[in-house]
């Protein structure tokens, strides 16, 4: 049995990247819609659940387990367009609080669909036990974990490129900014939706397969990480993309750090009282450090 | 067109209404455990119980002549789903009583049956919170054993078989969970055990690394105390091997499943032991329960799952409008403790106690969970309790069965 010193350094840097990963994959896609469609999308969480139970599906076909994720996820992405198209779109122009009303519906019935083909008890994929990868004797991360976290971060650097750099991102900017202004300059805002829809459930569904294969797969699964997506979206600021990246790695490490002070058994109450401890000084959320607080939010 | 449709509608739904209930002379009881959430693994078995009393009861024709139904209530393993589904049981179906809430849910209804008059009678909530709650006239009760009880019997285990003097303890910080950890406590420093450290796990997190660390460094040496829900469970064991801890561990009832052991991996549970109150090998009750189960439902009643609590809450309830002559809750509650008094003449089966009853006699009815004296708060001690283990192919094997019935009552 190995025995380490106290919770050292390194361990703080591991535990938090490994939680901001987590955090940033589940939340990216949140803000993206936030930031486009204004509205927050409850269904979010439940696009983390039906991505894993989708990768679970595939695997269980035989697929290797990351061609699993992949299809599980280009699968949600689809089906996150499919709903923008059928459920949203028509009913944008009846304001923010019907789309929000209509996300939860959305959100129940993914959770009961899933319920349903799936089954209520807990399942997990079938991966052979692992250990961490040692570093100077000491365990670093799984091939897992360190899966996520490269994956948060080449899509937080993607999203950049793709917002800065290509014609779709800058659409998707424009069109947030002002849609209307969008149209007349020639944007249309109806691809720019669909991108943004099939980008953000994609993203929330690999953040569910990796939660899956972090853990197991449960029907609250996707309940359970909405609060935590809110949570961080407030933190970073509403429909920012760059905030809320921020907000995950303040977070996640703000509790790993905190940790060392208080018990264990406040973590939740942790991560709420930073978020107060923020917002208590910057109103607007993380993002107002370079947005000045205005309502541009890039 | 759309308004005859609308009326033809409403005339249906009308007729519907009024044929309902008068068509039916049915005695409904709620069945309400918590078919999704945590506590789903048990809810099949559970079920089973409640739907092999049922059908017994009603082969027997009935209570008083009337056909009981069971009304199935999903309490999600929350309390507000407990208190959701309670309200609709009782106030849409009409059922004289509710059979089956866990901790969590029961904890937030005990002024709900009062005040309602339906009786609750749960028959898997450990939590100590029950302990003086119940009872005639507070319309609770359970017939498995209160974590009271299980703490002493996990405490006496710990010390007496696994010789272990010494323990760290992981809770998770749930009513259930956290019950179980403190009446264990108590018992075990009172028996002379020693808790090195405890570390609390909040619910729902992805990551527990930073609580392994803590358990870690407290050195653990033999089995670690676990009393967690399945999904934080399966994460703090699957976390700990991969940072490289090959630790054993004694968990509590919440983790005794099969999906626990498929979900976190047999290689990194194996070895794990749970004690589960059980009935003493041999008790003729618990053989025809047995046997019957196992004809209804093609295997036998697996260890641990609460059918035979449940199956025999069930016939409990049916007995106690039997010896009241009437099947609302108030007369439920009015005789449930009296027809399983040592007092009375013995049966096993509901068949016999409505013949006894018949003929005017006063009965004790000796369940297959076990002899079921309730005292005055509506609880029960059991008889005798098996280790169980999980063995090298991931499956939960009984170690031995261990007679627990002179273990102090708390």
């Amino acid at each position: 049995m190995p025995r380490i010193g106290s919770e050292s350094a390194m361990d703080i840097l591991i535990f938090g990247t490994i939680s901001a990963s987590i955090l940033l994959l589940s939340s990216i896609g949140f803000s993206m819609t936030l930031k486009t469609e204004g509205f927050i999308n409850i269904a979010h969480g439940q696009a983390l659940l039906m991505g894993a139970y989708l990768a679970l599906w595939l695997d269980g076909l035989g697929l290797p387990l990351w061609a699993a994720a992949i299809l599980a996820s280009i699968g949600c992405g689809f089906t996150g367009v499919i709903l923008n198209r059928v459920l949203f779109k028509p009913v944008k122009s009846k304001g923010i609080l019907v789309l929000l009303f209509t996300s939860v519906g959305a959100a129940y019935v993914i959770y009961g669909i899933v319920g349903a083909l799936a089954g209520k008890r807990m399942l997990a994929f079938d991966l052979p036990p692992m250990r961490a990868w040692q570093i100077a004797g000491q365990p670093f991360m799984t091939p897992y974990e360190f899966a996520i976290v490269l994956l948060a971060i080449v899509s937080a650097l993607g999203v950049h490129v793709f917002l800065t750099y290509t014609w779709a991102g800058k659409s998707i900017r424009a069109v947030a900014d002002n849609e209307d202004l969008a149209r007349v300059r020639g944007f249309d805002p109806r691809r720019t939706s669909d991108i943004v829809w099939f980008v953000a459930t994609a993203l929330a569904g690999l953040a569910g397969v990796f939660l899956g294969i972090v853990g197991s797969l449960h029907t609250q699964m996707g309940w359970q990480m909405i609060i935590m997506i809110l949570a961080v979206t407030v933190l970073g600021g509403l429909g920012s993309i760059y905030g809320v990246m921020l907000a995950s790695v303040v977070l996640a490490f703000g509790i790993e750090i905190g940790l060392m002070f208080v018990s264990s058994s406040y973590r939740t109450g942790l991560a709420f009282a930073l978020i107060i401890a923020v917002l208590l000084v910057r109103p607007g959320g993380l993002q107002s450090l370079w947005g000045g607080g205005k309502t541009r939010t890039h | 067109m759309p308004r005859t449709l609308k009326s033809a509608l409403f005339a249906a739904v009308s007729v519907a209404c009024l044929v309902g209930p008068a068509a039916a002379e049915d005695v409904k009881l709620g069945f309400m455990v918590g078919f999704t959430g945590d506590m789903a693994p048990w809810a099949g078995a559970l079920n089973n119980g409640a739907i092999l009393a049922v059908e017994e009861i009603n082969a027997a024709g009935g209570v008083l002549g009337n056909n009981v139904v069971l009304v199935p209530e999903d309490n999600t393993s929350t309390a507000a789903g407990g208190v959701r589904g309670a309200q609709k049981l009782v106030s849409v179906d009409g059922v004289s009583a509710i059979i089956g809430p866990e901790s969590d849910p029961i904890m937030a209804l005990l002024s709900f049956a009062k005040d309602t008059k339906t009786p609750i009678i749960s028959t898997s909530a450990g939590t100590e919170g029950l302990d003086k709650a119940g009872g005639k006239g507070n319309y609770i009760y359970r017939t498995n054993a209160s974590d009271s009880f299980l703490g002493v019997v996990h405490a006496k285990l710990l010390i007496d078989e696994m010789k272990q003097t010494e323990i760290v303890m992981v809770v998770e910080n749930l009513e259930g969970t956290l019950s179980a950890a403190n009446t264990f406590v108590r018992n075990y420093e009172k028996f002379g055990g020693k808790v090195v450290k405890t570390v609390t796990l909040a619910p729902g997190q992805s990551n527990y690394l930073n609580e392994i660390k803590e358990v870690a460094d407290a050195t653990p040496g033999g089995l670690i105390f676990v009393a967690a829900g399945q999904t934080t469970g399966v994460n703090f064991v699957k976390q700990a091997y991969q940072r490289g801890y090959d630790w054993k561990y004694w968990v509590t009832a919440e983790l005794q499943s099969q999906d626990f052991v498929q979900a976190a991996g047999a290689e990194i549970v194996k070895g794990a032991i749970n004690p589960v109150s059980s009935q003493v090998e041999g008790a003729p009750s618990w053989a025809r329960f047995s046997e019957a189960y196992a004809k209804r439902f093609g295997e036998a009643p697996q260890s641990g799952f609460y059918q035979a609590e449940t199956y025999d809450a069930v016939i409990l309830a049916a007995l106690a409008m039997q010896a009241a002559g009437a099947t609302t809750g108030e007369a439920i509650d009015s005789k449930l403790i009296d027809v399983s008094r040592p007092e009375g003449e013995k049966v096993f089966s509901y068949a016999d106690g409505v013949k006894l009853l018949a003929e005017g006699k006063d009965i004790d009815y000796d369940g297959a969970s076990g002899p079921l004296d309730f005292s005055d708060t509506g609880n029960v001690a059991v008889p005798a309790t098996r280790l169980l283990q999980i063995d090298d192919k991931g499956e939960w094997v009984s170690l031995k069965t261990i007679d627990t019935s002179a273990y102090p009552a708390n």
